[in-house]
């Protein structure tokens, strides 16, 4: 019997810790970077693995569990991104070689237009694309960060897996319904659960993909507003410097 | 009398700190025909576009080759987007050493070289540009280099 409001969200609750250990070890230790099946693979295995008691009630947060959920992730979940400035020469060439390391390194092109390219690369082949990038120009700038998302993936897998206990516990009951009326409510239930579940599933594929593939942003710009306005140092006094250039000497015109 | 005196005194007033025009500091290569009428105290082209050029600048204030050098590598790499390619020692054949600055940069969508050389005297300071498309440039290197060696420096 179903009754309204008696088939909850707790699972919608801020995602708060089991209070049953999880069984993260395989997890932790075979984490995303290592693991040749892929981040999607591992939290299957993961998913697969989760304990089976685990009830939408045992989201209500304690001490216990989150000592418990720090076990979980071992090792950070990183997203890492680099932007490189070049001072460039043959901007086309130097644009053509970035979409060219993409692909040598089994990775692909995001974006590109006339001064910017922005390629995804393997994690694991993040600094050999960065030094090769690098190497394409001259390079005056770059920049490099590294997002920690342990803890959203960690909170989406286990709303995830609340979210599948409880679409178990719909199924079951819309089996055992009585009429059509407690079926159509347990359906409404069932759909709202299946809906946050393909979302959290979406969130966390977003997430697989950011961590296993780094994003390597190179903008190479021949007569550039963004290297003045990343380098822009004191101006000596001397105004000749300022004189010097292409322009000026090939003007023949000029007085 | 005192007109006289007057234009004297406004023509050093006028040749102070900028590039100074008067004796030859190079006289052009084969192929170049000299381009008047520009700041630079020396320029030549060729007829498809290869320059040559010689700034004769007051070395006031003092610095040394490697001061200058970084000053020109600074303002044409980081605040102009030229690529540095090579940084080497030249020597004119007077025995003055100089830096020379080899950048590439991308004129019109079309590569081109841009060489800067410059020369450091107790008086002046001497810049020798080099500049036209890639295929001029490389096809031209012995005589751009044997030009800027026949600097003749004050």
């Amino acid at each position: 019997m179903v009754e309204e409001g008696s088939v909850g969200y707790e699972f919608e609750a801020p995602a708060a810790p089991p209070a049953a250990p999880m069984p993260g070890d395989g997890y932790a230790d075979g984490l995303f970077l290592s693991s040749a099946a892929g981040p999607g693979a591992e939290r299957d295995e993961f998913l697969a693995d989760a304990a089976p008691g685990l009830e939408p009630e045992a989201t209500t947060g304690n001490a216990a569990g989150g000592e418990a959920v720090s076990e979980l992730v071992r090792q950070p979940l990183l997203i890492y991104r680099a932007t490189l400035v070049l001072a460039v020469f043959e901007v086309k060439k130097a644009l053509d070689g970035v979409e060219e390391l993409a692909r040598e390194l089994g990775g692909y092109l995001l974006r590109r237009d006339d001064e910017t390219v922005t390629i995804r690369v393997p994690a694991a082949k993040f600094d050999s694309g960065l030094t090769a990038a690098a190497a394409l120009g001259d390079e005056v700038s770059r920049h490099i960060s590294a997002e920690d998302v342990s803890e959203q993936y960690r909170d989406l897998t286990i709303r995830l897996k609340n979210a599948e206990v409880v679409r178990d516990r719909l199924q079951a009951l819309l089996a055992q319904a009585k009429d059509v009326k407690e079926a159509l409510l347990v359906e409404e239930q069932l759909g709202r659960i299946t809906g946050t579940i393909e979302q959290i599933k979406g969130r966390l594929k977003v997430l697989d993909e950011l961590i296993a593939f780094s994003t390597i942003t190179v903008t190479v710009q021949a007569r550039t507003t963004a290297t003045e306005k990343l380098q822009r140092r004191v101006t000596l006094p001397f105004p000749w410097l300022r004189q010097l250039g292409l322009s000026n000497l090939l003007d023949l015109e000029s007085e | 009398m005192r007109v006289r005196y007057w234009l004297a005194a406004s023509s050093v007033v006028l040749l102070a700190g900028s590039p100074i025009a008067c004796a030859p500091v190079l006289t052009p290569p084969p192929g170049f025909v000299e381009v008047e009428g520009s700041s630079y105290t020396f320029r030549a082209s060729t007829a498809d576009g290869l320059v040559l050029a010689v700034r004769e600048i007051e070395h006031e204030p003092k610095g040394d080759l490697e001061f200058w050098g970084r000053a020109i590598e600074n303002e044409l790499r980081l605040d102009r987007g030229y690529a540095l390619l090579a940084t080497r020692d030249v020597k004119t054949n007077k025995g003055i050493v100089g830096r020379q600055l080899r950048f590439g940069h991308d004129e019109d969508a079309r590569p081109h070289l841009y060489w800067v050389s410059v020369f450091v005297t107790d008086g002046y300071l001497y810049v020798v540009e080099a500049g036209g498309t890639k295929e001029q440039v490389e096809a031209n290197e012995a005589t751009l280099m044997s030009a800027t060696a026949a600097l003749d420096t004050r």
